[in-house]
């Protein structure tokens, strides 16, 4: 009887649990992708902070001081 | 550190879009997908805004539109941080447009959101997009000449696995739950809506994948229409099951191609003023168009309402008919169970009066005649219950024959007199015929209609005279009766509502207390069914009355 009453309180828990899981997710991954935008703005806008493969004849290429 | 900002080896991209570098049929491929994707999305939205299906659906096709133009940007640019971010942006939005068209069809399928076990997984599937985002792992450098991200591994495998098993996802919960749908159009309309999206899936990702592996980025873009295949797709279940009001579409369609009609001169005209003028041109046709499908919306609505109050009254116009037959055949069978014992008391009174149980003392009689008169005016009272009844339900038999009306008034007249006699009134009848009156009518309902309106007369008349004059009119081939009488009158209300059922003249009861108020809705209506009617006129209360059966004569 005790056991199933804990299952009972348990199962009760858990439902509660899974709607608010759900949102905590949602918000969790909003700001996880917000946050890694953001970073991936910096880093390649602001800091332009990544390896350029330069294949471009010299004559060719757009060069600015 | 560069000290150098290197450029791709083309000119920079006007108004991001535009460049030398971009082949010819992207722009036609890209912005044609992303009309035709905000089109429904916008349709889809507007119709039901409130609905949580509509608005995950316009974010589907804004992030599929996003998308497509990320695209068209890392086509015309030639700034490779710019190719780097947009790149880096495309991985990210595409796995997720994936999950979005999957939470989509869970939703339109289940009406409501996955649980938690689910958006789990959903979450760890697409955790490595995010983490790795701006790492190696996802875009490893750029390649100059070609203004083209190396793709990592999460940006060439892992987020072309995600995809995939969005996919696998969809499909299995288009297996699992549409055999389950109830309805047979729901189940057509999540068909129709499952094949639309899991083609645009598959196109959408194919082309990706193969791009990526060819490192041939132009056919990605035969992918993309997916899309369009997919908004016809939902535009065809839509008008075929009339998921939602064809009107708002077509008013929707209509004004949502105005917008691009005009939206496309903004590329072609080049003087700064021409642009000015489209773009208010663009602001009035979209305030227009807004105002106008809110109308049509509206209208839409109450016609809806409308057809449902239609069927509701319909509904019950046939449920107070069954009634009102169960009703008249109550009313049939209860006469016919008292008419019965009726006639035993009558004819049972009328020969105890008679002597034929032996005399009686003069102190019974009195009662038994009582008795007598009680039960006759109860048998007449379930006579006119029983003629109602055949009326309604429509069981009134009619044996039209020829025969001479004058004669038979006065036939009635003549038998009537008695009685108005002990009421202390004098019966006349008069004739004024140019024809030989000759009616084709029942001659046995035709004599009741008569016998109840100069019965009627004596009854509702305590002193005076009643005249029973019948006339012809060879122009109207029509002959009359007229019952006109010195009585107690009605005023006008009364008039109008004499010939309705249980209706009687608001002094009647002081003259007449044993009436029913059916006699002259029967006669009435066995006129009618006859050809004839009958009408009534008074001058006012305590005025007299005149009453007329209007026959056509026959020829």
């Amino acid at each position: 009887m005790k056991l199933i009453l804990r299952r009972k309180v348990v199962l009760v828990k858990a439902f509660h649990m899974t709607k608010k899981g759900s949102y905590i997710l949602l918000i969790s991954f909003a700001i996880l992708m917000l946050v890694s935008i953001s970073a991936t703005y910096y880093k390649y806008v602001v800091m332009q902070d990544f390896v350029i493969i330069n294949d471009v004849p010299e004559e060719e290429s757009d060069e600015m001081e | 550190m560069l000290t150098q900002t290197l450029y791709c080896p083309w000119e920079p991209a006007t108004y991001l879009f535009f460049s030398s570098n971009v082949p010819p049929l992207i722009h036609y491929s890209h912005f044609s997908v992303i009309f035709s994707a905000l089109v429904v999305g916008l349709i889809i939205y507007f119709n039901n805004p409130k609905s949580l299906l509509s608005r995950l659906f316009l974010f589907f096709s804004t992030l599929f539109c996003v998308w497509s133009l990320l695209d068209i940007i890392l086509w015309a640019t030639n700034d490779p941080s710019m190719v780097m971010f947009s790149w880096s942006i495309q991985v990210l939005i595409e796995p997720l447009t994936f999950a979005l068209a999957f939470y989509l069809f869970y939703l339109y399928l289940y009406n409501k959101l996955p649980g938690f076990i689910i958006n789990l997984t959903s979450f760890i599937v697409l955790l490595p997009l995010i983490l790795f985002l701006p790492t190696a792992l996802n875009l490893e450098s750029l390649q100059l000449s070609t203004c083209e991200s190396i793709e990592g591994v999460i940006a060439k495998y892992y987020s072309y696995t995600a995809n995939i098993i969005f996919i696998l996802a969809t499909v299995a919960i288009g297996f699992i739950r549409i055999p389950a749908l109830e309805s047979q159009d729901r189940k057509r309309t999540a068909i129709i809506f499952g094949i639309g999206l899991v083609t645009f899936l598959l196109s959408f990702t194919s082309g990706n994948i193969i791009s990526s592996f060819t490192d041939d980025w132009t056919i990605s873009q035969y992918g993309l229409f997916g899309m369009p295949v997919f908004a016809t797709l939902i535009i065809y279940s839509i008008v075929r099951f009339n998921a939602f009001s064809i009107q708002v579409i077509g008013a929707q369609a209509l004004i949502v191609s105005l917008w691009a009609l005009v939206g496309s001169l903004l590329f072609l005209v080049n003087a700064s003023s021409s642009r000015i003028v489209v773009g208010l041109t663009l602001g009035f046709t979209t305030i227009v168009g807004f105002f106008l499908i809110r109308s049509i919306r509206k209208e839409v609505a109450q016609r809806k309402q409308i057809e449902k109050l239609a069927a509701n009254l319909e509904r019950a116009n046939v449920r107070l008919k069954a009634l009102d037959k169960q009703k008249s055949e109550f009313v049939s069978i209860a006469s016919h169970q008292l008419r019965s014992p009726l006639t035993a008391i009558r004819g049972y009174a009328s020969l105890l009066l008679e002597g034929s149980f032996g005399n009686l003392p003069q102190k019974a009689k009195e009662p038994l005649t009582r008795i007598d008169e009680s039960s006759k005016l109860m048998a007449f009272a379930i006579e006119d219950y029983l003629n109602v009844s055949r009326i309604e339900s429509g069981n009134m038999k009619y044996t039209l024959t020829d025969f001479n009306l004058p004669k038979e008034v006065e036939h009635i007249t003549d038998d009537l007199r008695a009685d108005a006699l002990k009421q202390g009134l004098v019966l006349y009848f008069k004739k004024s015929l140019n024809s030989q009156g000759v009616i084709h009518a029942d001659v046995g309902k035709t004599i009741q209609i008569v016998h109840n309106l100069i019965n009627n007369a004596i009854k509702y008349t305590p002193k005076g005279s009643i005249t029973v004059l019948v006339r012809d009119d060879m122009n109207k081939k029509k002959i009359f009766v007229d019952i006109i009488d010195t009585g107690i009158g009605m005023d006008t209300e009364t008039l109008h509502t004499i010939f309705q059922k249980f209706e009687r003249a608001k002094n009647a009861n002081t003259v007449n207390p044993t009436g029913t108020g059916l006699g002259l809705f029967v006669a009435d209506k066995m006129a009618e069914a006859m050809g004839g009617d009958i009408t009534a006129d008074s001058d006012g209360d305590g005025k007299g009355s005149r009453f007329t059966l209007e026959m056509p004569l026959a020829m």
